[in-house]
């Protein structure tokens, strides 16, 4: 049951990250002036949304059993790396992307309960990629100069 | 004067901001992680600072960043550095928009933070008691 439950929370947060992602391509596309471009921004973070969304689902489906535990640790990258982009487009995408963040937290938890391991070094592992995605991100905007 | 106004436009600038707040919550929530209750307090606080920003926030932080012109176009580089003026429009801006707006964001996150603190303690005390 609790597995079902995993499966079911990481489809609807690979939908939601992947819809959010091509929902707002489409809507930029159609309101920029002939000539401009997605790329570099918000191209770049709009794929990254959706390959985020993707590798939460594939993380979640290889978790089981006993896998490596880096599936798990996968997951609560796939989680800080989405709060990132919530806080930095909290004004825009952000809030949209919220329930995905919540559905893999709640599953990289369930997970993380299912197979007795502790959540504190996802946890963790969550905050650093938070923390070093923001940087990426923040340095390719000032790079860009947008 | 150019780069000092450069770094005051970076400084206030809102991904900078939620930056700090971001390593700043994670230091914290570091420093919290034996207290099980304090911790998960935190991670809750984000979450719901994460649900605050877009709704509760949304028009006194999110207006007056943008002044009425939508955030990219507010943020446009051009729109400043074509200004002769750029150090003098930096320093109003920050002493007329940033600081007050921020100030509002800043202390209601802190806010939520000490009373976490002051929650978990008043809670240890109460355990300690029964």
């Amino acid at each position: 049951m609790g597995r079902a439950v995993e499966w079911i929370l990481a489809i609807i947060g690979a939908v939601i990250a992947t819809g959010i992602a091509g929902v707002f391509a489409q809507q930029q596309s159609s309101v920029q002036a002939p000539g401009e471009s997605l790329w570099p921004f918000p191209g770049i973070v709009l794929l990254e949304i959706a390959l985020l969304g993707l590798m939460g689902l594939v993380a979640v489906a290889f978790d089981s059993g006993d896998s490596p535990r880096y599936w798990g640790m996968l997951t609560g990258g796939v989680v800080g790396a989405l709060i990132s982009l919530v806080f930095l487009g909290i004004f825009s995408v952000g809030p949209f992307l919220f329930p995905a963040v919540l559905a893999f937290l709640v599953a990289a938890l369930m997970a993380d309960h299912r197979r007795g391991r502790r959540s504190a070094p996802n946890l963790g592992l969550a905050a650093v990629i938070l923390f070093a995605n923001a940087v990426l991100l923040i340095a390719l905007i000032m790079a860009t100069r947008r | 004067m150019r780069t000092l106004a450069e770094v005051l436009y970076w400084a206030g600038r809102l991904e900078i901001v939620m930056l700090v707040v971001i390593a700043a919550h994670a230091i914290i929530a570091w420093h919290w992680r034996k207290s099980p209750l304090r911790c998960w307090l935190g991670v809750g606080w984000l979450l719901f600072f994460i649900v605050l920003l877009p709704t509760v926030f949304y028009e006194p932080i999110f207006r007056p960043l943008t002044n009425g012109v939508g955030y990219n176009y507010a943020h446009l580089y051009e729109r400043i550095w074509t200004d002769e003026q750029a150090l003098s429009n930096m320093l109003s801006g920050w002493k007329l928009t940033l600081i007050p707006v921020y100030a509002r964001l800043l202390i209601a996150w802190l806010g939520g933070l000490i009373a976490i603190h002051f929650l978990s303690v008043l809670l240890q005390r109460a355990a300690a008691r029964v």
